[in-house]
């Protein structure tokens, strides 16, 4: 069986120490966009044979009403061909519509509409690029408006309409959970926990309203991971039967590689304390029978 | 629609403009893009913090985004120059 896998977030400002030390490093996670031209997909098929790679895309908006575009599709399937990742992943999201870019990910409204489109999303993705993509659950400080649905029945309909796999991004449910008063372990307890292939760490900051009355919690990547995702961590793995794959994700301020190891150490004891939780859960039930 | 409530989203994160008047009158605005009556009632609920804070952050996303992509065509430039002379 395969085990819990640790990784990270490839950015080229860390290629001398992620290269220095992949005995500690499982898998990396690239960012597809940022690799779609002829040398930088040699140069991703190169890094692909030495190392588990799963490449990430940020600007398909599957998760909007409108259809996704198939040129961006044509250029990711060249790259995921070319480097035959692992897996490759995307969000749900809209990023843009009517023309405008938004810039980053939206949440759209959580509806039985937008469960469709994106199902039809993911399956003209799946016929272009060859596979679907591990879909990610976002970060918003907007709460979607005309929702009818929460955001974990939203998750769950569309991974069973579409038959994707999840990316649980713990920072985004803390962050949201956080920002708008809900329990997280909760939202664990309500997502399709057997969907979730992928798990995304990360830290965060808090900021002010432009007119200072709200502080929100926003997830920059560019902190370290606090106790609480490393909690919301231990609870996936006590709850998950299949072997997980953590990527730890840091976009910028880089500290010390060994600052960032020293992260992915305290990952795998958060994964081995919710497993060990799950032992012995399992056996209370087994003495209880 | 599902559509047109994405659009008039899109065009507040993105439009300050489009922002300052719907922060006045979300039911107005929401009306002139075509939106139902429920779905107006919805956006008007949108708290105005919500809307000015992602705002902001979706700009500077943005910025950094054109600041990268400038940073790459110097870049390109730059690469292109350098294969002309070793040529």
């Amino acid at each position: 069986m395969q085990k819990d896998r640790v990784g990270l977030g490839w950015r080229p400002e860390l290629a001398l120490g992620i290269f220095k030390n992949l005995d500690q490093i499982d898998i990396l996670e690239v960012i597809g966009n940022d690799y779609l031209g002829a040398s930088q997909r040699d140069a991703l098929r190169l890094l692909a044979r030495q190392v588990p790679l799963h490449i990430h895309g940020i600007d398909l908006g599957m998760a909007g009403s409108e259809d996704v575009n198939s040129k961006r599709l044509d250029r990711l399937a060249r790259l995921i061909n070319q480097v035959e990742p692992e897996a490759w992943s995307e969000h749900l999201a809209f990023v843009r519509a009517g023309e405008v870019e938004i810039g980053h990910l939206a949440a759209p409204p959580r509806t039985e509409a937008s469960v469709e489109n994106t199902t039809k999303n993911l399956r003209k993705a799946a016929g272009i690029v060859g596979s679907l993509p591990l879909m990610e659950n976002i970060a918003t400080l907007v709460q979607p408006p005309c929702s009818s649905l929460s955001e974990q029945q939203w998750i769950s309909r569309i991974a069973a309409a579409s038959d994707c796999g999840l990316l649980l991004d713990l920072h985004n449910v803390y962050a949201n959970a956080t920002n708008f008063s809900f329990d997280p372990a909760q939202f664990l307890a309500e997502i399709p926990m057997e969907k979730v292939c992928c798990i995304h760490i990360a830290g965060g900051r808090w900021i002010s309203s432009p007119d200072g009355s709200q502080q929100y919690l926003l997830d920059d990547h560019l902190h370290e991971v606090t106790e609480p995702v490393y909690r919301l961590l231990s609870e996936v793995a006590a709850r998950a039967n299949q072997p997980l794959t953590v990527i730890l994700e840091r976009d910028g301020e880089y500290p010390p590689m060994e600052a960032l190891l020293q992260e992915l150490q305290r990952t795998r004891a958060a994964i081995a304390a919710g497993r060990q939780r799950r032992v012995e859960l399992e056996k209370v039930a087994a003495d209880a029978a | 629609m599902q559509h047109d409530v994405e659009r008039l989203l899109a065009r507040l994160y993105a439009d300050s403009h489009i922002r300052e008047r719907f922060l006045m009158d979300p039911e107005k605005i929401c009306a002139q893009h075509g939106l139902s009556p429920d779905e107006c009632r919805a956006m008007a609920m949108m708290l105005a913090q919500d809307l000015q804070t992602a705002s902001r952050s979706f700009e500077r996303k943005r910025n950094l985004k054109l600041h990268h992509s400038g940073f790459n065509s110097v870049w390109r430039w730059v690469k292109a120059l350098g294969n002309w002379v070793s040529w």
